[in-house]
Order: C-alpha cells, then sequence, then structure tokens
C-alpha cells in the first residue's frame, strides 16, 4: 500500500464514450496539477488531446482550471458540453 | 403580496428573499383561483411552500420554451399542467416518427404535423385554464429579444450549441434567467444560468465545440426516457425560481448519469472574466451565429463525383469515421476508424494519397478531414451529404437511419 492515494479522475458524456473508461486513477506523484494531468491523459488517450479545450475540469466537485493544483487524493472531473435535447 | 390562507401561514421563509426573483413577475397582480382551478390544483397547493398565493403566482408567470423537442416535451407538459399561466413555445420542425420514444408531447396521429400545432392542442387538453403561444419559427438572433420579452423565465430545450449560446446570451443580456439542460445518450446537464449574481453558460463553457465533436442526439443516440428524466428535473427548477422556493440550481452544474444511476453536482462561479457577464463584457450584442459557427470550409467530393470515379476504377481511398455499430446498419465499403479514434490512428494512413472521408451525414466526417488536414494529409475530402445522401442520390438500397 501505498501512502499516497491516487488522483481519481472522473469521465463524462464523450470523453467516457471515447476512451471507454469511466475512471482512471493516476499516481499524484506524476500529475501536480489539472494542466499535468490533462497532458499525461491526452498521451495515453488521444480524444482528451482533442478535446483539451473543451473540457471543463472540476476539482473535488468545485470548478476549476488547468493551473489547478492536484494532491493526493483529489477528484478531478472532466466535463464537457452536450448539446443533445 | 399580503396573500394567507389556512395551511400557507406566512411564516417568513415559505419565500426565500430571492435575488434572481425575475422583475416582471412580482409586480403583477395575482387573480383569484377559480373554483375548478381550486380542484385541480389541490394537491399541489396543499403544499406549504406553493399554497394558494405560490399557485397564483404560477398563474401569473410567463415562460418561454425554445424547443418542443425531447426536453420540450415534459417541460410542456408538466409546467401546463402545474398551472404555469402563459406557456410560449418557440420551435420550427415538424414530427417525425424517429421523434416518438422520446418527445411524448407528440403523437403517432401527429406525424408529419408542426409539433406546435400538436403541442397545443396537447396542453390545451391537459389544462385549458392556461394560456399557450406558439412562434413557428427557429429562435435566431434577430428574432430572440423580441421573443424573450415579458417573460420571467427561458427554458432552453434546444438540441444544437448554436441556439444554446443564443439562449444563454438573450438570457443575460435581457436579466431573464436561463434554465438549461441537455442531453447525451445516457446523460444528462442542468444548471440556471443569467440569475444575477450567477454564473451563464460561457463561465462554464466558454466557447462552442466546432461541430462534428460533439455527436447530436441524431448521431449520438439516446435513451428514450433520458430526456424525460432532464426535462422534469428541468422543468423543476423552473417552478422554483417561479415560485421563489428552494435552492436552485445556481451557480452547480446538475450531471446525471442515467446507467449508473448517479447524480453529481459541481460547483461553478460566475467568472469575471467572461466575455458575457464579466466585469468588462465584450459582448453586448446577439452574435449573428451563422458567422460565429462559420467554419472553413472543407474541401467536398459529391456522392455523384464518387460514384462516377468508382465507376471509371478511379476511387479515391474510402475512409468511415462511424462507430462499428452504425456499420450493421449501413454501408458503402472502405476503412472503418471511428472518429474518435483517428487521431492515434493516423499511421494506418497514408498521407500522399487521396482519401474521401464519409460518415452518416457529413457532419462528422467534416470533422475528420479537418483533422486529417491537421495532420498533413493534404488530399482529405469529406463526402458531402454523407450515407444519406448516397442513399436518396446513388444507391436506395442502402438505408437511411
Ligand atoms: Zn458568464
Amino acid at each position: 500500500m501505498s501512502a499516497s492515494e491516487p488522483v481519481r479522475v472522473r469521465l463524462f458524456s464523450v470523453l467516457k464514450e471515447r476512451t471507454g473508461q469511466s475512471e482512471i486513477l493516476l499516481d499524484a506523484g506524476d500529475v501536480d496539477s489539472v494542466g499535468a494531468a490533462l497532458s499525461a491523459l491526452g498521451r495515453t488517450y488521444p480524444v482528451i488531446a482533442d478535446y483539451r479545450r473543451w473540457i471543463r475540469p472540476a476539482v473535488n466537485r468545485a470548478y476549476a482550471d488547468e493551473d489547478t493544483l492536484l494532491k493526493s487524493g483529489d477528484e478531478l472531473a472532466l466535463i464537457t458540453p452536450v448539446s443533445g435535447g | 403580496m399580503t396573500c394567507t390562507t389556512a395551511g400557507a401561514t406566512s411564516d417568513g421563509d415559505r419565500f426565500l428573499p430571492s435575488p434572481y426573483a425575475s422583475p416582471s413577475n412580482h409586480s403583477l397582480t395575482l387573480l383569484p383561483l377559480s373554483d375548478p382551478e381550486k380542484r385541480r390544483y389541490g394537491r399541489q397547493v396543499l403544499l406549504p411552500e406553493v399554497g394558494i398565493e405560490g399557485q397564483e403566482r404560477l398563474q401569473a408567470s410567463r415562460v418561454l420554451i425554445v424547443g418542443a423537442g425531447g426536453l420540450g416535451s415534459p417541460l410542456a407538459l408538466y409546467l401546463a399542467a402545474a398551472g404555469v399561466g402563459h406557456i410560449s413555445l418557440v420551435d420550427d420542425d415538424v414530427v417525425d416518427e424517429s421523434n416518438l420514444h422520446r418527445q411524448p408531447l407528440h403523437g403517432t396521429a401527429d406525424v408529419g404535423r408542426s409539433k406546435l400545432d400538436s403541442a397545443l392542442e396537447r396542453l390545451k387538453d391537459l389544462n385549458p385554464h392556461i394560456s399557450v403561444t406558439t412562434h413557428a419559427a427557429r429562435f435566431t438572433s434577430e428574432n430572440a429579444m423580441g421573443l424573450l420579452q415579458g417573460h420571467d423565465v427561458i427554458a432552453d430545450g434546444t438540441d444544437n450549441f448554436q441556439t444554446r449560446y443564443l439562449v444563454n446570451d438573450a438570457s443575460v443580456l435581457s436579466g431573464v434567467p436561463n434554465v438549461h439542460a441537455s442531453v447525451f445518450r445516457f446523460e444528462g446537464q442542468v444548471s440556471v444560468f443569467g440569475a444575477p449574481g450567477g454564473p451563464c453558460y460561457r463561465c462554464l463553457y466558454p466557447e462552442p465545440p466546432p461541430p462534428g465533436l460533439v455527436p447530436s442526439c441524431a448521431e449520438g443516440g439516446v435513451l428514450g426516457v433520458l430526456p424525460g428524466t432532464v426535462g422534469t428535473l428541468q422543468a423543476t427548477e423552473v417552478l422554483k425560481l417561479l415560485l421563489g422556493i428552494g435552492t436552485p440550481l445556481i451557480g452547480r452544474l446538475l450531471l446525471y448519469d442515467a446507467l449508473s444511476a448517479n447524480f453529481d453536482t459541481v460547483s461553478i462561479q460566475r467568472d469575471p472574466g467572461c466575455p458575457l457577464c464579466g466585469d468588462q463584457p465584450s459582448i453586448d450584442k446577439l452574435i449573428d451565429y451563422d458567422a460565429f459557427c462559420g467554419l472553413e470550409a472543407v474541401p467536398e467530393m459529391t456522392v455523384v463525383e464518387l460514384n462516377d470515379r468508382q465507376a471509371r476504377d478511379t476511387a479515391p481511398y474510402l475512409l468511415d469515421v462511424r462507430e462499428p455499430e452504425e456499420l450493421q446498419l449501413a454501408s458503402i465499403g472502405g476503412t472503418l476508424i471511428p472518429l474518435g479514434e483517428l487521431s492515434s490512428r493516423l499511421h494506418e494512413l497514408n498521407r500522399d494519397e487521396e482519401l474521401v472521408v464519409y460518415c452518416r451525414t457529413g457532419v462528422r466526417s467534416a470533422q475528420a478531414v479537418r483533422l486529417l488536414q491537421d495532420h498533413g494529409f493534404g488530399r482529405a475530402q469529406n463526402l458531402k451529404g454523407g450515407l444519406r445522401a448516397w442513399s436518396l442520390e446513388i444507391d436506395p438500397e442502402i438505408p437511411i437511419y
């Protein structure tokens, strides 16, 4: 057991569909900010790189931006707009 | 308002001191309920949070619903049933058979009719005590402010980003709160934008994604009941605003996932740098959305041209960017690489070859062509109108889905 909890990334709507993942765990030591997490995710899932500009990140259920710092145990939600009605 | 009744004593916090109370509503003279209205709304009036006064308040309220489709159906049905006195509906569509699984405002006999005619008939039957005004038009930058005038709340039941940004902008510029909802496959988002002090849609999503990046219901599919669930949440928020009760979704985005049966709320704030509702706004009038969403055109090939080229044995390389499930429904061949996988599978394609990309209607394939161009595929073209055009103009054996 690591003393450090991972950063729990939750994916919604299009990102969930296109990556096939609803949740991804990242090592908190590797990603110290939302921007770093998006870059790391974008390398594994190019769709996240494609959508990056339109992703609204939220850390621990509060609106965040790419500079927002991440720490062990944080939850990072990646939300994209949907248009259906 | 001083009306008090048994069961609805003025305990001081029945109506929240609502910062979003709309100026056009609270000054209205409330008319007493008739006996049939008292019978009809009895169970709702019994709620101390509503009471006779709340019901009269609903009766005096005016709500503009944009879109009479998946979200517009529960919105219109439940707001009419609840006794919202004036409902205005904007839509320019006709009832299609493929609407019925998620739009119970319309029935099988209505297929081919204007959605507004069908809606008007249904709502009049549902509640003859209210008035319904219909506007057979698209909601555009030209008519938006006029349509919004005199309403207490606007409810966004549209199905495309252009109109959603337009609804938001008109809401902020006119000061009428916008109860927003949108759906995708099994998920929905709900919030209240444009209330004083609260964020707007642009604070959350500063700019719309380019067409094709996010599939529409027509392309991505949607579970029929989903806009029902999400649209009734949206109708609930409308009623809360009109009644001034509870904690509205101002500054919160509600996310619903039907598959996991999860509700999440994310807090959002007004962005002081927002171009619309920020401290120094740069948008002071409605944007012409055709220009706003105008994209640099991508090179296209028509289905007739492709058919000729295939007949002359000079067919270009064909790339299908739809989802694997769609392949079962219809296909004209080619290599399948779903749009979402394209950027990671570019190595499977030849940059020097002439490429024609297709999807169901040409929307996703246009996005794919843009992506290919950005990666040095100079000879990529979009099949104009997609499979649909192929079916209509070349081969009716290819089903339209
Ligand atoms: Zn804003």
